[in-house]
């Protein structure tokens, strides 16, 4: 057993987990999914170490199961029976043969106990010890102990005394505004912003209440509130020989829903003083926990350019990929040296910092919608190759998304030479980025990117709540854009028919008396367009969109993209097909979802709008039902005998019996009105 | 396959003096084909559409598959003359309904209730013989009043053929559909009788022998429309309808999954790789004289419409006025016999051995008419022309493989039936706008009465009014004139169509995927004789 975390004394080295002295790691279990898992793999590869992966039975068809080496199933759909599943997860690795576990971020990256379960199987795993984990699971103690070693943390009340009194003096020192929280809480229940003494006791009342129906607990802390304030944090570093370095910074102020969805090396805030101290303090959190492996110390920086400790995330963050970018380290192959016991030569005063990366993270989310996460199957998935473009994908063309896992599906890197560079980049790569057949966020990051706020840099995390309340993408209604997908959606339709058509020699649409051009009507993201068009020759139309004429000529259409001339302007794009849906890719407006109406729409017969006639002449030999029922589809009404057969009426919709014009042992002719059942919406 | 290597030269001035006088003529004739779109005055137009009904044009748009060529048959039927307006009150044409060909007939309702002409009588029979001998099936979208009848008299005898042939296909296994948007009333009412299939749209389908002011006469009966005739009655009741249609959209739906069902997947053709001409169509205009006194060698229009203007010609150096022999067009083999100058007895003779030679080898012929007629004289007719004629005409009638026929030019005498004119009931027959027709050219009319007239006056002994007879001239040549040009012809059913020469391809693409339909064989009986 290891000994017991002391949190005064300087925490015990740990040693290098497992087998230490064998060094090194042939085989690695990723007890992880989707992007991470394949980022993982592709230093293992490097490395000739082999890989294997654990996977659900959601995850089946994955791509980071194809990616593996070998792969395990651990069954489950739900990650608390699949990924979150410590006794599964260390079975697969013994199953496997593996020597060590790498959990990627989230499921058990940060969990302390799995930390010492792979330990107790004589299973590397790489990352922090047990220790380190567990002292920063908490947020309370792990701002004791930051307290205790000097690090600035963000200045609050979190005592017993859950007086008014107290309270009040507390708020006083720290200096409105502040923030309440539930001290058991999370998720933004309980939380309240005061802005001086006088709303305190109201504003307490009313949390303690929410607290307490929330959490079954009403006790309260305080805290500074920021109201404009940045998100940095530094990326750490440690071995086994107290070693400890920062790999500079990344600013994580664009979130949404608090979680982050833009990250960036530098910081455009950063002085190089600031920078140096705070890189200082990282340095100095992970010595205070001596703390092993990549872990990431998070900052909050207010306009004073003071800055706070807020937590240490002990494990490789989902945006690391910008410090790679900008350092040229691979991170995860540090960590798996370290975790065999290697001393980590690199520190920041030993690498150069070059360029500037930005990570964009793209979501299956509805950025229109709250942004609720989107479930669906990618039916195309294409990223552009752009020299300085890094993808870390979890998904390809097929992929299906849905509700069981984190609906961050890819990240996007640029690098550039300088922010703006980088930025430009981005713009262009997600532009061209095509991702047909599920909702993203990738036109939201465009805007945002775009946004004037974001360019020079003076964004806080109140960014998107301030500018992108009820955010309405743009492009989906711009009129151009919309009819070049119109026009796209009619080529792409022809050319559909045109591949299978009988008599593929005669004159396409040709007529001798030409009366109207051809008709489609498309709903387009909500937007119905009809679009008219008649074929001329050499695959050229005319296409009329309401008071638009345009010329379209249609050079080439398979299997993923059309490349079509719209009035004299060259351009392709990419399409996809689900069963009822046509998705095309605009170079400057993203995805387009396209339904193309029937030409001959369902009608309503009117045989179904409630009158039952008799079928043929015959006795009523029962009435099933009676005046005022409510009668569902197929529930039988009566029952005719007629030639010795009897037949029952049934409901050929929902509704409501309105009257029955015939009585049990009556004799009716065929045609009769039995009875009328109204729908209940009339 | 020898190219045909055209002599055309586009900047000569006598090319495009030609050129400028056909596109007037193609002008004339789009204008025409423009008015013959009409289906009635603004407000019935109106009404029509609010209360949610197509036009028969509209109908037919519909009904055709998306992208479906639609070759308009007889559009300028009846112009000029004293019945409903160009085209009749019918619009017929062939298309491609579910992946088959079919020929299609719609009543315009919004004319005259879509009451039927003379014209659109004659129009309707021959749809119906085209739809027999291409054993094509015929979808009607019907919406008609019934027989003018002020016209009745014209109309009645030879009415009841549409309803003898539509039985007559179905006996053959040619099935009819009709859809019944509207009045299908006394006669008409055995259109929708007789189909294999029938489809009414609800609330609109007026179908019954006589209508309620009629009953009420015959048999005091009060009985309104809808229960004496409408789509729900004969649905239910009658069984008159197969199909209840909720409105015209269903209905359509309807024939097509109809079709979709009995409409046999044509068969595939064997057919070689199709390759455009290598001359543009645009200069058939330049080069199909628009006076047809001048001649014009018949190559070239050759060159501008078979794949890769390609010709096979024929004995080329024998009966030179007559110009014979094999092509491709859109991948279909096909026998050319187009005329390039007086048909003389060499020349019929050729035409002749061609004829046979098609028959022997079931290819399907295409006759290019651009014939003042046979040669006259004394030297002529003691060669015995007559006789060569008559050869060529016997080999016309007898021949069984489908002849599509275009006037190009000069339609006289006998070199029309030579050339197999409609008498001879090729499949189709085409004219082009600067073509003419009759028994003789309006000079050479006018020319002989004179002669006629000055040789009774001497044999009478008085003295030719040379006043009078100069007004006569002129009376009897634009009367010939006018009654011989293509607009005439085609307003008499003489033709299927004037078409725009630039077209002839796009036509014959239509038109022999349509004879393609059948079985192509030629006759039987008899070898082949060297002429």
């Amino acid at each position: 057993m290891k000994n017991k975390l002391q949190i005064k004394n300087e925490l015990p080295t740990p040693s290098p987990a497992g087998r230490a002295g064998e060094g090194s790691i042939r085989k690695i279990l990723i007890a992880n999914r989707g992007e991470i898992a394949i980022r993982v793999m592709k230093t293992c590869r490097e490395m000739g170490i082999t890989a294997v992966a654990v996977f659900s039975d959601a995850d089946k068809d994955a791509l980071f199961v194809k990616h593996a080496d070998e792969a395990i199933a651990i069954g489950g759909m739900h990650a608390s029976d699949s990924y979150l599943d410590q006794e599964k997860i260390i079975n697969a690795a013994k199953l496997s043969g593996a020597d060590s576990i790498h959990p990627g971020y989230g499921f058990l990256s940060e969990n302390a106990s799995f930390v010492k379960k792979c330990t107790e199987a004589d299973l590397i795993f790489i990352g922090p010890s047990a220790e380190a984990v567990e002292a920063m699971g908490s947020k309370s103690r792990s701002k004791e102990i930051m307290q205790q070693a000097g690090i600035p943390i963000v200045p609050g009340y979190n005592g017993l005394d859950q007086s008014i009194e107290i309270f009040t003096a507390e708020s006083k020192k720290i200096g409105f505004p502040v923030l309440i929280k539930a001290a058991a809480g999370g998720g933004g229940k309980g939380m309240r912003i005061v802005n001086d003494s006088s709303e305190l006791p109201a504003a307490l009342e009313a949390a303690r209440r929410e607290a307490q129906n929330s959490f079954g607990v009403g006790t309260l802390l305080i805290e500074k509130y920021f109201e404009s304030a940045k998100h940095i944090e530094f990326q750490i570093f440690g071995d086994h020989y107290k070693n400890y370095t920062h790999f500079f910074e990344r600013e994580c102020s664009v979130q949404r829903r608090y979680q982050k969805i833009i990250e960036e090396s530098p910081s455009p805030s950063l002085t190089p003083e600031l920078r140096q101290q705070m890189g200082k303090t990282a340095v100095a959190v992970a010595a205070s926990i001596n703390y092993t492996n990549a872990g990431t110390v998070e900052f909050i920086l207010d306009a004073e350019n003071n800055f706070y400790f807020l937590e240490v995330n002990a494990r490789l963050q989902v945006e690391h990929p910008v410090t790679e970018e900008t350092t040229g380290l691979d991170l995860v192959r540090l960590q798996i040296e370290t975790a065999q016991g290697m001393p980590l030569k690199v520190n920041f005063q030993n690498i150069t910092r070059q360029g500037h990366a930005i990570e964009c993270r793209i979501y299956a989310e509805d950025s229109e919608n709250n942004f609720f996460p989107a479930t669906g199957t990618i039916l195309f998935w294409n990223e552009p190759a752009i020299n300085g473009i890094r993808y870390d994908s979890g998904v390809c063309s097929g992929s299906k998304i849905d509700i069981y896992y984190d609906p961050m599906i890819s990240k996007i890197i640029a690098k550039g030479a300088t922010r703006d560079e980088a930025i430009q980049k981005m713009q262009y790569a997600l532009e061209k980025f095509v991702i047909l057949g599920l909702t993203t966020n990738k036109n939201f990051l465009l805007d945002i990117l775009k946004h004037p706020s974001f360019n020079d840099g003076m964004f806080t995390t109140h960014f998107i709540n301030k500018y992108f309340q009820n955010y309405k993408d743009s492009k989906k209604s711009d009129a151009a854009i919309i009819n070049e997908i119109a026009v796209v959606s009619v080529l792409s339709e022809w050319s559909e028919r045109n591949s299978q058509r009988n008599f593929k020699h005669l004159p396409n649409g040709w007529r001798n008396n030409f009366y109207q051009k051809n008709a489609g009507t498309f709903d387009i993201e909500g937007s119905i367009i009809k679009a008219a068009y008649r074929y001329k020759n050499n695959n050229c139309f005319d296409i009329t969109i309401g008071d638009e004429s345009l010329t379209a000529e249609l050079v080439s259409h398979e299997n993923s993209s059309i490349t079509c001339i719209i009035n004299g302007s060259r351009k392709t794009f990419a399409s996809a097909k689900s069963k009822e849906e046509l998705f095309i890719h605009h170079p400057a407006g993203g995805s387009f979802k396209v339904k193309s109406a029937s030409r001959f729409p369902e009608t309503v017969s009117d045989e179904k709008s409630g009158g039952y006639k008799a079928p043929m002449p015959g006795e009523i030999v029962k009435l099933l039902v009676k005046t005022g029922d409510k009668v569902c589809c197929g529930k039988g009404l009566l029952i005719i005998n007629s030639m010795k057969m009897e037949t029952t009426i049934e409901a050929y919709a929902d509704g409501i019996v309105e009257e029955i014009f015939i009585t049990e042992k009556s004799f009716v002719e065929a045609n009769t009105i039995l009875l009328k059942i109204t729908n209940e919406e009339n | 396959m020898p190219l045909i290597k055209t002599k055309i030269n586009r900047n000569s001035e006598s090319f495009q003096k030609n050129y400028l006088m056909m596109k007037e003529k193609t002008a004339e004739l789009e204008q025409t084909m423009q008015k013959s779109l009409f289906q009635g005055e603004e407000k019935y137009l109106e009404r029509n559409k609010k209360s949610g009904k197509l036009t028969a044009r509209e109908r037919i748009e519909l009904l055709l598959d998306q992208d479906s060529p639609f070759l308009e048959l007889l559009p300028l039927a009846g112009i000029g003359g004293e019945g409903f307006g160009i085209g009749g009150t019918l619009v017929g044409g062939i298309g491609i309904v579910t992946g088959r060909l079919c020929t299609i007939t719609a009543n315009i309702g919004t004319i005259k209730g879509g009451s039927i002409d003379y014209t659109t009588l004659q129009k309707n029979l021959r749809i119906n013989e085209i739809a027999l001998e291409n054993e094509l099936p015929l979808i009607n979208l019907v919406e008609s009043a019934g027989a003018n009848l002020p016209d009745q008299a014209k109309i009645f005898n030879y009415g009841g053929t549409a309803f003898r042939e539509i039985t007559r296909r179905s006996q053959k296994g040619i099935p009819t559909i009709s859809i019944v948007f509207g009045n299908s009333t006394a006669g008409g009412a055995y259109v929708p009788g007789m189909s294999d299939y029938t489809i009414m749209i609800k609330n609109q389908a007026k179908v019954f022998l006589a209508g309620p002011p009629l009953v009420k006469m015959a048999t005091n009966e009060i009985v309104d429309d809808e229960a004496l005739g409408g789509a729900d009655m004969h649905s239910r009741i009658s069984g008159v309808s197969d199909y209840i249609a909720n409105d015209e959209q269903d209905g359509i739906r309807i024939a097509r999954d109809i079709m979709a069902f009995i409409g046999v997947a044509a068969k595939e053709k064997s057919r070689q790789n199709t390759v455009e001409p290598v001359y543009d169509p645009e200069e058939i205009l330049g080069l199909v004289s628009a006076d047809i006194r001048i001649p014009f060698d018949a190559r070239e229009l050759i060159a501008r419409i078979t794949d890769g203007s390609e010709f096979s010609e024929f004995k080329p150096n024998y009966g030179t006025t007559l110009i014979t022999g094999y092509a491709v067009i859109n991948g279909y083999r096909i026998g050319i016999i187009a005329n390039n100058g007086v048909l003389f007895s060499e020349a019929a003779n050729k035409g002749t051995q061609f004829i046979q030679l098609c028959n022997q080898n079931n290819t399907p012929l295409l006759f290019l008419q651009n014939i003042t007629g046979f040669m006259v004289g004394r030297k002529y007719e003691e060669e015995g022309i007559i006789k060569h004629g008559a050869n060529m005409i016997n080999a016309v009638s007898n021949s069984t493989v489908p002849a599509i026929t275009i006037i190009i030019g000069a339609s006289y005498g006998a070199g029309n039936y030579a050339m197999c004119g409609r008498a001879f009931k090729p499949r189709f027959l085409f004219s082009y706008p600067n073509s003419k027709i009759a028994v003789m050219g309006p000079e050479q009319l006018a020319g002989v009465m004179e002669i006629i007239q000055r040789e009774a006056a001497q044999k009478a002994g008085v003295s030719y009014d040379e006043e009078k007879g100069t007004f006569i001239k002129h009376k009897i040549t634009s009367e010939a004139d006018k009654q011989s040009n293509a607009y005439f012809a085609t307003s008499q059913l003489w033709d299927d169509g004037v078409i725009d020469p630039r077209e002839t391809r796009n036509y014959l693409k239509l038109c022999l995927e349509v004879i393609h339909n059948t079985d192509i064989k030629g006759a039987e009986g008899y070898g082949v004789f060297r002429m």
